[in-house]
């Protein structure tokens, strides 16, 4: 008997079969519906120009944080305008390069899982270390925490760099709403993580308190929450 | 002397690192090679409905043959080959041009069957009076009369993460790194996975090579 050199699983490939056509019908009668409520006219034609690249949402990502941050930091103009500008710029850039160079989401030529876990921690510890380098003494955090004053102040300025990492993180994952099956938890919690940083630059070119557990905790702790919930919010918001 | 089929296997296991990834394109007609799946669903994107069909027709036997791998029961596999496909005409527009587009339908896929999984409570009356869940129907001796169904059987019993990582790498024909993104591990933990698979399977048809040379059934 001469061996057969057909490769078995190319056979088991082979014989791989379709669904039965009731699944196909019922795909047709779905997309039939979903078309019935879809704009006409000029409202479908502004609808469907949606992004496509990943150079387009990340030249977007970009825009949107470069120009948030000149936004909310209004209040800084008058004094440090050139700093906050280059400081937009360059923050800006550097989120960009990382998003166009290893962590887009959703594209098989990124980066694999293992660096981008680095990636985030490098990035968590590195916030936290350029905050501590910033601090030009320490108290303790008794001290502060028992200070009605001092605590308040720690209190608002985590409250300033939360609520505007999250409009930052938010417009982030809008951006890349769906585009990730592969690992929409660590992709989220790298949206997070840089909406949170922009969160934290923002308070940092309001606040002159230079104590080093108020910027690490007031300031810098926004942005590891942000992280957190971004774990989760991209299991829900960042895959199809 | 024992039956062509475990040399012929043996060489089918070799080391996914130390081949050439093959690449299982559906039949095509001499005169008209059909379009990559890219390019379809890059006309989808754009509103050409007709190649939503075009898509459907060469991704769903694979779709349909990994979920059948994954959930061992036809009627849920189906379901979810509909859920993914609902998934993907909703996610159209987020589809990233120039991305593969296997790989990213199977990690749709995949992930639909977890989370259905996960909202389902288990059907009691998918399991057997003992509470273990039935074994893939067999022919009516328990022998397999070619390579291709002993093959299939002994997949079926291999445990569940490896039978995966060989199904996308060597049926569906995923490369390893591809795989990995699917499956969301390292590429090194799907060569080990399919190494170890390889090697169950090799023990596996062994004794049906075996069976073979003792004239329990005919080869066909």
């Amino acid at each position: 008997m001469n061996p057969s050199p057909a490769d078995p699983f190319a056979e088991l490939s082979r014989r791989l079969t379709a669904p039965d056509e009731r699944v196909l019908a019922a795909l047709h009668e779905s997309m039939r519906k979903e078309a019935s409520t879809e704009p006409e006219g000029g409202a479908q034609r502004l609808s469907r120009r949606k992004l496509r690249s990943r150079a387009q949402r990340a030249g977007l990502s970009v825009l949107l944080l470069g120009g948030g941050l000149l936004l909310v930091s209004l209040s800084t103009w008058s004094e440090q305008l050139q700093w906050l500008v280059l400081a937009a710029v360059a923050s800006s850039l550097a989120t960009g390069g990382l998003l166009l160079a290893g962590a887009v989401p959703g594209h098989m030529s990124r980066w694999s899982q293992g660096p981008r876990r680095v990636l985030l921690t490098v990035l968590a510890l590195g916030l936290l270390a350029v905050l501590s380098s910033q601090a030009d003494h320490f108290l303790s955090l008794v001290e502060i925490l028992t200070d009605a004053s001092a605590s308040a102040h720690l209190a608002g300025c985590f409250g300033h760099a939360l609520m505007t990492g999250t409009l930052f993180s938010g417009l982030l994952m809008a951006v890349w709403r769906r585009t990730d099956p592969f690992s929409p938890e660590l992709t989220g919690a790298l949206l997070g993580l840089l909406g949170g940083a922009f969160g934290t630059l923002s308070v940092a070119l309001a606040c002159s308190n230079s104590e080093g557990f108020h910027l690490t905790l007031g300031h810098g702790s926004a942005a590891l929450l942000l992280a957190g919930i971004g774990f989760f919010a991209g299991r829900r918001w960042l895959t199809p | 002397m024992l039956s062509p089929a475990v040399p012929v296997f043996a060489h089918a296991c070799a080391s996914p690192s130390n081949r050439r990834r093959t690449v299982f394109a559906p039949p095509v007609t001499p005169d008209a090679s059909p379009p990559a799946l890219e390019e379809l669903m890059v006309r989808y994107v754009e509103g050409d409905l007709a190649a939503f069909d075009e898509l459907y027709r060469q991704l769903s036997p694979k779709l349909f043959g990994y979920l059948m791998r994954l959930t061992r029961h036809q009627q849920r596999a189906e379901d979810l080959v509909q859920i993914t496909f609902t998934k993907v005409h909703r996610a159209r527009e987020s589809y990233l041009r120039g991305a593969p587009l296997l790989p990213w339908v199977l990690a749709i896929a995949r992930r639909s069957f977890y989370d259905e999984r996960r909202r389902a409570k288990v059907r009691p009356e998918d399991l057997s009076n003992d509470g273990v869940m039935p074994e893939p129907s067999r022919e009516p001796d328990g022998v397999d009369n070619d390579v291709a169904e002993a093959l299939e059987g002994a997949l079926s019993r291999l445990p569940p993460t490896y039978a995966e990582a060989i199904q996308l790498t060597k049926v569906t024909g995923l490369s390893v790194a591809e795989a990995a993104e699917v499956l969301g591990a390292t590429k090194t933990a799907v060569k080990l996975r399919v190494h170890r698979g390889y090697k169950l399977l090799r023990s596996e048809l062994e004794d049906y090579a075996r069976s073979v040379v003792d004239g329990a059934i005919e080869p066909s």
